[in-house]
C-alpha cells in the first residue's frame, strides 16, 4: 500500500461527508486502485445496510415526551452577566478594604504610581475642565484603592467571563 | 423570511422554550427522535430500552435547556446526552446479557424487509460498546467522524479506526451469515 492509499482509506469513512470538490481526487484514485475500491464498496454496502436498518421512534414518542414534561419546571434563561457584576464589586470591595488596612510593599508601590497618574494627569485634566482639583486631591487616595481593586476584579471578570462563554455544560 | 418561519432554527426554538414557550419544545422533539431513538436503540439492544433512554435524553436537555448555548449546534450535545442516557439504562439493565458469538443471524435472502433490518441492528449488538458507540452515532445519528469524536470524546483517528473494525467484523459476519 502507497502513501495515497494510505490516504484515501482514512478518508473513505467520511465518503458520504465530503463535497463533490472533496470526492474528485478519492474517485480518481478509486477508479484506478482496485484494493482501495474493494475497501470503498465495503463501506458503501456497510452504509446502505445500516441507513436502512436505522430504528425509527415509535408512533406518539413526541407526544409521550412532552406529557412526561409537564410536571418539569420550565427552563429560565440564565442572565450570566448580573452575576458577574456583582461578583466583581464584591471582590473589589474587599480587595480595597484589605489593600487599605494592611498595604503590602508591592502594593504601595503601585498605589504610588496609580496616585502619581492620577494627580499628574487625571486631576489637572478635571481641574482644567471643571474646577475640580481640590475635589480630586482630597479623594486621590481613596481613589488610588478603590481604582486598583476594581481593575483586578475587572480584569479576573473579564477572564472568567471569557473561559465561561459559549461553554455549555455537559449533562 | 417565510421559509424561517416555517422551519425555525434549533437556536431560534430554544431563545422561544427560554421565553416561556414550553410547547415549541415539541419542533425540537419531532426534529430529532428518530435520530436519538435509533442511536439509542444501537447501543441499548431493544425497543423498550430505546425509549427510556430517547425519553430521557429529550427530559434531560429540556432541564438543562438554559445551559446550552443557543449559538453552538444543539445536535451533538443532544447525541452525547442520548449515549449517556443509553449507557446508564444498557448498565442497569436486570438479566441483561450480551448476544453470544454463536447465536445465529438471519439468512439476509430468505427474509423479509423488516428481518433483515432487525438483523442488521443484531449484527450492531455483537459489537463492543465503544465500537457499537461509534457506529450508532455515525450511521443512524448521521455524525460525521469528527463529530463522532467530539461527542465521545474521542481522537478522530480512533474514531475511523473503530469504525474501520466495525465495519470489516459487520461485514464478515453479513457475508457469512448470506453465504
Amino acid at each position: 500500500m502507497n502513501e495515497t492509499c494510505e490516504t484515501v482509506q482514512a478518508m473513505l469513512p467520511d465518503y458520504r461527508w465530503l463535497s463533490p470538490r472533496e470526492r474528485a481526487p478519492l474517485d480518481r484514485h478509486l477508479a484506478s486502485c482496485e484494493r482501495c475500491r474493494s475497501e470503498w464498496r465495503d463501506a458503501q454496502a456497510m452504509d446502505d445496510l445500516f441507513m436502512e436498518a436505522r430504528r425509527p421512534a415509535p408512533p406518539g414518542f413526541a407526544d409521550a415526551v412532552m406529557t412526561a414534561l409537564e410536571p418539569s419546571p420550565p427552563p429560565v434563561a440564565v442572565n450570566r452577566l448580573w452575576p458577574l457584576l456583582a461578583g466583581a464589586l464584591a471582590v473589589e470591595v474587599v480587595v480595597a478594604v484589605v489593600l487599605r488596612v494592611n498595604p503590602a510593599p508591592w502594593w504601595r508601590a503601585l498605589t504610588a504610581w496609580g496616585g502619581a497618574m492620577w494627580r499628574n494627569w487625571c486631576a489637572p485634566l478635571a481641574s482644567d475642565t471643571m474646577g475640580l482639583v481640590a475635589v480630586t486631591k482630597e479623594l486621590a487616595p481613596s481613589l488610588d484603592a478603590a481604582f486598583w481593586g476594581g481593575a483586578l476584579a475587572v480584569v479576573a471578570g473579564v477572564a472568567w467571563f471569557t473561559l465561561n462563554l459559549g461553554r455549555t455544560k455537559h449533562v | 423570511m417565510t421559509n424561517e418561519r416555517t422551519t425555525p432554527t434549533d437556536e431560534a426554538i430554544v431563545r422561544r422554550v427560554l421565553e416561556g414557550d414550553t410547547p415549541a419544545y415539541r419542533l425540537i422533539v419531532e426534529r430529532y427522535q428518530n435520530l436519538v431513538y435509533a442511536c439509542a436503540h444501537a447501543i441499548t439492544g431493544n425497543d423498550a430500552d430505546a425509549k427510556d433512554a430517547a425519553q430521557e435524553a429529550f427530559i434531560r436537555l429540556y432541564r438543562h435547556l438554559a445551559q446550552v448555548d443557543p449559538r453552538r449546534p444543539l445536535k451533538p450535545y443532544l447525541m452525547r446526552i442520548t449515549v449517556n442516557c443509553s449507557r446508564t439504562i444498557t448498565a442497569a439493565r436486570h438479566g441483561w446479557e450480551p448476544l453470544e458469538e454463536t447465536s445465529e443471524i438471519v439468512p439476509p435472502s430468505d427474509v423479509t424487509e423488516p428481518e433483515r433490518h432487525a438483523a442488521v441492528r443484531e449484527l450492531v449488538q455483537r459489537l463492543p460498546q465503544t465500537l457499537r458507540e461509534v457506529c450508532a452515532l455515525f450511521y443512524f445519528a448521521e455524525h460525521s467522524c469528527r463529530e463522532v469524536a467530539e461527542i465521545l470524546q474521542m481522537n478522530e483517528t480512533a474514531v475511523k479506526v473503530a469504525l474501520h473494525r466495525a465495519r470489516k467484523k459487520l461485514l464478515n459476519e453479513w457475508r457469512c451469515a448470506h453465504e
